[in-house]
């Protein structure tokens, strides 16, 4: 009932009606871009109030339910990327064990000679 | 010798009519504007090798063409024939597609809706040039300046002028940088194209997340002709938003898109044989497209000048021209003539909100087009 009131359902009753002479199907061409113009502009701009009054509602939301950040920031790194974060740390630690230890041999052997 | 005489009959070199060679050329310039010009190669490229492919002759017992049953292009084709490959590019399409913009300044949404009146008055211009209402619907959607929802769309409505439609809508997205800014200068003063526009607010993860299936809900209740479009569309934003999909969205908004891109712009090329492209109806198609396209900036730059006469925070009306959905690229051109006035004036993210707003305005337009002349 409620979409036999909407342009949508006027905008199919004018296309079925489509039988008259040139002017009058131009006639109703006008009427059908009219209406599917106006329907489109009808459901951007009841997505534009719903996106101004999101924060709000969730401002509101927050005090019972706060947001956490990053809260599935983890969860979004599949199984390898997080062997491989292992893996990236383990060579860091060793190219900087093998670089001090690279630069305490360097001390002694200096130390030695002078 | 006889073999030898019977074998060059059936070559190229005798079955091959000025259509096919006019078509073959199109497709070179195509490749040459990709390569040369960098104009939406990703699509130009696919299309012109296909237009190539498609219009080389052979004997017609051989069925090889898009239009023969069974053949192995016929099989690519069947994704474009019904409708398949837009919505999985539309998947791909939101799962690439930052919305944050958007979120940020929902004013701007209004612009993407300006833009669509390209898609009405075409469509009735279309009508006063003598086409079916069907077939006008389908043409009409070009304004939207979306390739994808406009071969749905013709895939549904007017399958019959579907390669025209597609090559005409490819074709003006590719040639964005050179419609627009005129029609944009033409209908701004260098004050107002000056204007700088506030920083957009930090959106949250949640608003984000929240979105797509909010926006999905909105749109296809008003128009449900939208669905598989916005569905999809929605679909892929929230693989991205959730955070917790992160591979499906990787795969949605590469591998996926990629592979559907290079299907649909190879198939759609193809169809373009010159018997059943070169036509007086092709050639209004084009006309009506131009002046859709054309329009549909306009609208969106007018409607821009209109909603400053009530805003404290002015718009910069250049952003208007994102309207169209030609996704990045519009709002590329409106970064681009901004800063030809003021180098250090930055309206791309401005420009991104009514762009994305007009992907989704385009798909309600064409859902609205599908429902009504269906």
């Amino acid at each position: 009932m409620l979409l036999k009131q909407t342009g949508l359902t006027l905008l199919g009753q004018v296309d079925s009606s489509l039988q008259g002479s040139d002017s009058s199907k131009l006639a109703e061409g006008a009427v059908q871009a009219l209406v599917g113009l106006m329907i489109v502009f009808t459901a951007l701009i009841l997505l534009s109030l719903f996106i101004a009054a999101l924060p709000r509602v969730l401002a509101m939301l927050s005090t019972v339910w706060p947001e956490v950040d990053e809260p599935a920031a983890n969860t979004s790194h599949t199984d390898s990327l997080v062997a491989d974060d292992g893996a990236v740390l383990a060579a860091i630690g060793y190219v900087l064990h093998t670089e001090f230890q690279r630069q305490l041999e360097t001390q002694d052997s200096s130390g030695q000679n002078s | 010798m006889e073999i030898l005489t019977d074998f060059f009959g059936t070559t190229g070199f005798v079955t091959l009519t000025w259509g096919n060679l006019i078509m073959i050329l199109i497709g070179i310039v195509f490749i040459f504007l990709a390569i040369t010009k960098d104009y939406e190669p990703l699509l130009l490229v696919p299309i012109g090798m296909g237009a190539i492919v498609g219009n080389i002759p052979v004997a017609a017992d051989m069925g090889m063409s898009v239009y023969d049953e069974g053949s192995v292009l016929s099989y690519l084709y069947f994704g474009v024939e019904y409708g398949v490959y837009p919505p999985l590019i539309f998947l791909g399409i939101g799962a690439m597609t930052d919305f944050s913009t958007m979120l940020s300044n929902p004013k701007l949404v209004l612009l993407g809706a300006a833009a669509q009146i390209g898609v009405f008055l075409t469509f009735f211009g279309a009508l006063w040039l003598g086409f079916g209402p069907k077939e006008a619907g389908a043409i009409g959607i070009i304004g939207g300046a979306d390739g994808p929802t406009a071969i749905f769309l013709a895939s549904k409505l007017a399958e019959n002028l579907l390669s025209a439609i597609a090559i005409a809508a490819y074709s003006y997205m590719a040639l964005v940088p050179i419609i627009q800014p005129p029609i944009m200068k033409l209908l701004t003063t260098r004050e107002e194209r000056l204007i700088r526009m506030k920083p957009p607010r930090k959106v949250s993860k949640r608003e984000k997340m929240i979105f797509p299936v909010a926006a999905f809900l909105i749109s296809t209740m008003i128009a449900p002709g939208a669905v598989v479009l916005l569905g999809m569309l929605f679909f892929g934003n929230l693989l991205k938003e959730s955070l917790v999909t992160e591979r499906l969205a990787q795969t949605a908004r590469t591998a996926m898109i990629d592979i559907v891109t290079i299907l649909l712009g190879f198939a759609v090329g193809a169809s373009t044989r010159a018997g059943n492209f070169l036509t007086q109806e092709s050639l209004q198609i084009f006309g009506l497209g131009a002046l859709s396209f054309a329009i549909a900036t306009a609208g969106g730059v007018l409607f821009a000048k209109f909603m400053n006469l009530f805003l404290t925070e002015k718009i910069n009306p250049l952003v208007g021209a994102a309207g169209v959905s030609a996704v990045p690229d519009s709002a590329r051109v409106v970064q681009m003539v901004g800063q030809q006035e003021d180098p250090h004036n930055f309206l791309l993210m401005h420009a991104m909100a009514p762009n994305v707003a007009g992907v989704v305005g385009s798909a309600i337009a064409a859902g609205v087009l599908w429902s009504a002349l269906t």
